[in-house]
């Protein structure tokens, strides 16, 4: 797939290679607005939120990073807003988490095993570090791209990304 | 010890069957806004050059040719001729009618 041709076809308002970016991230882009708002109607609207402001947006893109990373930064930013302007993902996860402890306690131990378990121990991170713990470890990000999606320095996401590991093993850890 | 989080359990999500389309429709509904948006400030424009055309048109078919090339200095109004006019017309010059400041009363009591 060449990406160039997508970018060009991009800059002149085609559709065609809007469709083809869509087939191409728009499953990733879902997925890490997903793992942020962990909303799924939230991320549905973030993910077309995203798609059309991608013919605007290409026109300042120059193309010196892969569109995934720029298709992240976009997302990231997007959700990061939404929850600002909401002022309520700290709310949120605090109601989730009491939701999350009650339902652990009705349920057989079993249940953390599977991935529910570790949506619920993600759910323990804020948001932002959530994203960057999905896409370094679920969508196999390298560093250097989570600094171009983040904008924060190398080591500064090396930590925030291990201490967000410890926190996610410690929950399921306690909880198993 | 394994570092990463093996996210392998967690579900991942697809886009609705319809979120493209909705795409392309807030895209579209994005674009015909932008067209009349550009209609509108085109009228707009075109709406202010024939309103400076006009003006232009009306102050050089206006102007009075009799009174074109009169100095600034011969223009007075209407109410200075007519004083300048009654002057010495009247019998009485009107002193008595005239209203005293409160700073001539005031000098007026002191005395």
């Amino acid at each position: 797939m060449d990406e160039r041709k997508v970018f060009d076809g991009l800059k002149k308002g085609d559709r065609s290679s809007l469709a083809l970016l869509w087939e191409l991230h728009s499953k990733n882009v879902l997925n890490l607005a997903f793992q942020m708002l962990k909303n799924r109607d939230e991320a549905e609207d973030i993910l077309m939120d995203v798609f059309v402001s991608v013919p605007v947006r290409v026109q300042g893109f120059r193309g010196d990073s892969a569109f995934s990373t720029w298709l992240y930064r976009i997302t990231v930013n997007a959700c990061l807003m939404k929850l600002r302007a909401a002022k309520r993902h700290r709310e949120l996860e605090e109601l989730n988490h009491d939701v999350i402890v009650e339902e652990n306690l009705s349920r057989a131990e079993s249940v953390f095993a599977d991935g529910e378990a570790l949506q619920k121990a993600l759910a323990e991170l804020p948001a932002e570090t959530r994203g960057m713990l999905w896409l370094k470890d679920a969508e196999e990000m390298s560093i250097e791209d989570l600094v171009d999606v983040y904008g924060m320095p190398s080591g500064t996401i090396k930590a925030r990304l291990s201490r967000a590991r410890t926190v996610v093993r410690e929950f399921l850890k306690g909880k198993l | 010890m394994r570092e990463e989080i093996d996210f392998s359990s967690v579900e991942r999500l697809t886009p609705r069957a319809d979120s493209f389309n909705r795409v392309l429709a807030r895209l579209d509904k994005q674009e015909s806004n932008v067209i009349p948006f550009k209609v509108i400030s085109g009228l707009a424009l075109a709406a202010s050059v024939a309103i400076v055309c006009v003006s232009v048109i009306l102050s050089v078919f206006s102007v009075d040719t009799d009174t074109e090339n009169m100095p600034m200095g011969n223009i007075v109004s209407l109410d200075d001729v007519a004083w300048y006019s009654s002057l010495g017309n009247e019998d009485s010059c009107d002193f008595e009618e005239l209203e005293e400041s409160p700073a001539i009363s005031y000098l007026t009591a002191r005395k």
